[in-house]
């Protein structure tokens, strides 16, 4: 089956009245969005998909087990030269940015980045992220604010922080401390303090002043009235180590799977030695025997029938292409790539940068590349109170330096490119 | 779990992949062994939607209370799976034609499939969908989610009196495509579908049993009578009719408490008293 011996000798199907939706897209007049199976022929796709975590597995994702992760707070592979100031804060609204994932992602060929992860970034404010399109494609010397960022840290095997054997269970802990963090995000560096019990640290005011309503007031009092009383109560609870916010999104780890694992059979599958029943046939499979028996019957439209029955929009096929693409595995939610001849999958055919718009790496100069992308299917993991005013995307693209260079990671964390494309509309 | 990835001394590879090249540790998927793919396994066909859209993700949720909603405010809905989470999942697909496609190149002659698929719930819901792949499957495949995104509700009405169910087009319409104009009649029952191949084959999947039609125009050069077909039928809920002659009342969008959602341009194509809508 699959194989029409009646080749009609058609020739090929000239586009002509049904072309009215054609933009001036980005080189994409030519192929088809299916065609571009054939060049990715060569690239092995990881894919990320999210797993609740037990309480009693939570070590699992802490950073001595070089996690991949999605929401709680980041597992800091360099624990000490956390970014900070401007960094770490929304460009919009000067917010403390929260912490969307991290993938551990070490390379090869670079001893530099024997472990090497990657952190996302973003503001939860949808509006800034409105804001966020515009500033996404300008040029570095126009310093954009941007609402999402993401920070590159790597490590030799052997370094401060880290054992130089993998960790083997539950009980293995780093071989050093990290720099305090924000009590309430535990994201960023606790480097201010709270002026009373001068005990808790923050990152920002405003994470001050949400724990201070939150819990810290009535601690905080209770601290300095035995400080008062020159003793320090033991019945005094000591304040949670934090993060004490409740509004970290869900802590789940990231497992990789490789597309390939999730090809959808073809028609004539050499390894199904099983009898044609309907249930192991793939839907196409179906459809196509139903069409041959009704062809027999002698019911088939011609191509003079159809001739007006034109293709969809270039817009619509990449669209319907990235569904039949994510469709392999539902529920992905990173798709992971990092090669020069490797492209995002996107959604539609405007948000898409220029082949200029990506900047090249601000520390060594040398050109960034494709690494991974969050998919918008994320978003369902991520519990969102008010669904219609939460934040949306269609694809997050990660280019990050393809050198991996250590120039920017020497003082902790190298700051990479992300682009936003938009839901499609 | 058996630690693998000897170059690495026992420590797991997280995501690092990229070329074929570096399948080194192929066998290392890294923590949580989630699973063995599905090579061979059942596919498994229904399986659980994950949204892609925030309309799909409100569906889901629950927050949108019907498909009318959705088409009164003409929210874009770009997954299939919100229409049939409304319709539970009735929409049925045919493959009409497969045709061999050949392109000359320089290397010889290159041939493709061209798959054409119609979907519809025979109850007011129909898509038209083309798909061009060098594999058949592939080709019908695309096809298929082609013609679920181009899903379109068909009003259908009667003749005369109004016993049993809808079985016509409420009324005339006309629809156009260029410089073909095409004219969809209500038609007693009975008379089945007078049409010519394709437009009938649409007219049958969205549950319409009879219709006259009469057409104008040339298709060789610009117009398109299967666009106008679906141009007509776009028209059947665009048509305020005498059932319909109620107080109407602007109802409020899924999105209205949301400014972001109100910023953008909304059409409103029909407005109508939603709860009041006539079921059929």
């Amino acid at each position: 089956m699959g194989n029409l011996k009646d080749v009609d000798d058609e020739a090929e199907f000239s586009n002509g009245i049904a072309d009215l939706h054609i933009d001036g897209s980005r080189g994409h007049t030519e192929a088809e969005a299916g065609d571009d199976d054939e060049e990715a022929e060569n690239l092995l796709v990881g894919l990320g998909f999210v797993q609740p975590v037990e309480d009693s597995e939570k070590w699992k994702v802490e950073r001595q087990h070089f996690p991949s992760k999605v929401g709680g707070c980041p597992a800091w592979l360099d624990p000490i030269n956390i970014p900070t100031g401007e960094q770490s804060t929304c460009g919009i609204c000067d917010s403390p940015l929260e912490f969307l994932l991290q993938v551990y992602a070490p390379i090869d060929d670079i001893d530099d980045a024997f472990h090497r992860s990657l952190f996302v970034f973003v503001c939860p404010n949808a509006s800034c992220l409105e804001q966020d399109r515009h500033h996404q494609s300008k040029k570095p010397e126009e310093n954009p604010r941007r609402c999402v960022k993401v920070f590159r840290s790597q490590l030799l095997r052997k370094n401060s922080y880290y054992s130089y054997t993998p960790p083997s269970g539950e009980d293995d802990l780093p071989i050093s401390e990290g720099a305090a963090l924000c009590t309430w995000c535990g994201i960023w560096k606790g480097h201010k303090a709270c002026a009373a019990c001068k005990q808790t640290k923050y990152c920002s005011r405003s994470h001050q002043v949400e724990h201070w309503r939150g819990s810290h007031a009535v601690y905080c009092r209770q601290v300095q009235a035995a400080r008062k009383e020159g003793k320090m109560d033991v019945n005094i609870p000591v304040c949670s180590p934090g993060p004490v916010s409740d509004k970290l999104w869900p802590e789940m780890e990231l497992v990789v799977d490789e597309e390939d694992n999730y090809e959808v059979d073809e028609l004539s599958d050499p390894n199904a030695n099983v009898p044609a029943s309907d249930k192991t046939k793939s839907k196409a499979q179906l459809l196509l025997e139903d069409y041959e028996r009704r062809r027999e019957a002698g019911e088939e439209f011609t191509a003079a029938d159809l001739e007006d029955v034109h293709e969809a929009s270039q817009d619509m096929q990449l669209w319907a292409a990235f569904l039949a693409k994510i469709g392999k595995a539902p529920d992905q939610v990173l798709r992971y790539c990092r090669s020069p001849a490797a492209k995002p999958l996107w959604l539609s055919l405007n948000g898409q940068p220029e082949n200029s718009g990506i900047p090249s790496c601000s520390h060594c100069g040398s050109r960034r590349i494709f690494e991974f992308q969050v998919l918008p299917q994320l978003l369902n993991f991520l519990d969102f109170k008010d669904e219609a005013n939460s934040l949306d995307w269609g694809t997050i693209a990660v280019y990050t330096c393809e050198r991996s260079c250590g120039e920017g990671v020497g003082k902790g964390y190298a700051e990479e490119f992300a682009w936003v494309q938009p839901p499609p509309e | 779990m058996a630690e693998r990835g000897g170059e690495r001394g026992g420590f797991g590879r997280g995501f690092g992949r990229g070329d074929r090249g570096d399948r080194g540790g192929r066998g290392d998927r890294g923590r949580g062994d989630r699973r063995g793919g599905r090579r061979g396994a059942k596919r498994d066909e229904e399986e659980k939607w994950v949204p892609v859209t925030k309309l799909g993700r409100l569906v889901k949720d629950g927050k949108i209370k019907s498909l009318e909603q959705i088409y009164l405010f003409s929210l874009p809905i770009k997954e299939h799976q919100i229409v049939e989470f409304f319709l539970g999942s009735a929409l049925k697909d045919e493959v009409m034609k497969i045709m061999p496609v050949q392109k000359q190149t320089r290397a010889g002659q290159r041939t493709r499939f061209k798959a054409f698929v119609v979907v519809g719930d025979n109850n007011g819901h129909v898509g038209l969908g083309v798909k061009c792949s060098k594999e058949v499957a592939t080709a019908i495949r695309g096809a298929i989610i082609l013609a679920k995104l181009s899903v379109i509700p068909v009003r259908r009405g009667y003749w005369g009196n109004k016993i049993g169910k809808p079985h016509t087009v409420p009324c005339k319409v006309t629809g156009k495509c260029g410089s073909v104009t095409v004219r969809l009649v209500p038609a007693p029952r009975g008379s089945g579908i007078v049409a010519a191949r394709v437009p009938k084959k649409v007219l049958q999947f969205a549950g319409i049993e009879d219709v006259f039609t009469s057409s104008r125009g040339s298709t060789k050069t610009l117009g398109n009578f299967v666009k106008a077909t679906f141009e007509c039928l776009l028209k059947t809920y665009g048509f305020l009719t005498p059932d319909l002659w109620r107080e109407t009342r602007f109802s409020k969008s899924p999105f209205q408490e949301f400014t972001d959602f109100l910023a953008k341009p909304h059409k409103i194509s029909v407005v109508e008293d939603v709860e009041k809508t006539p079921v059929y």
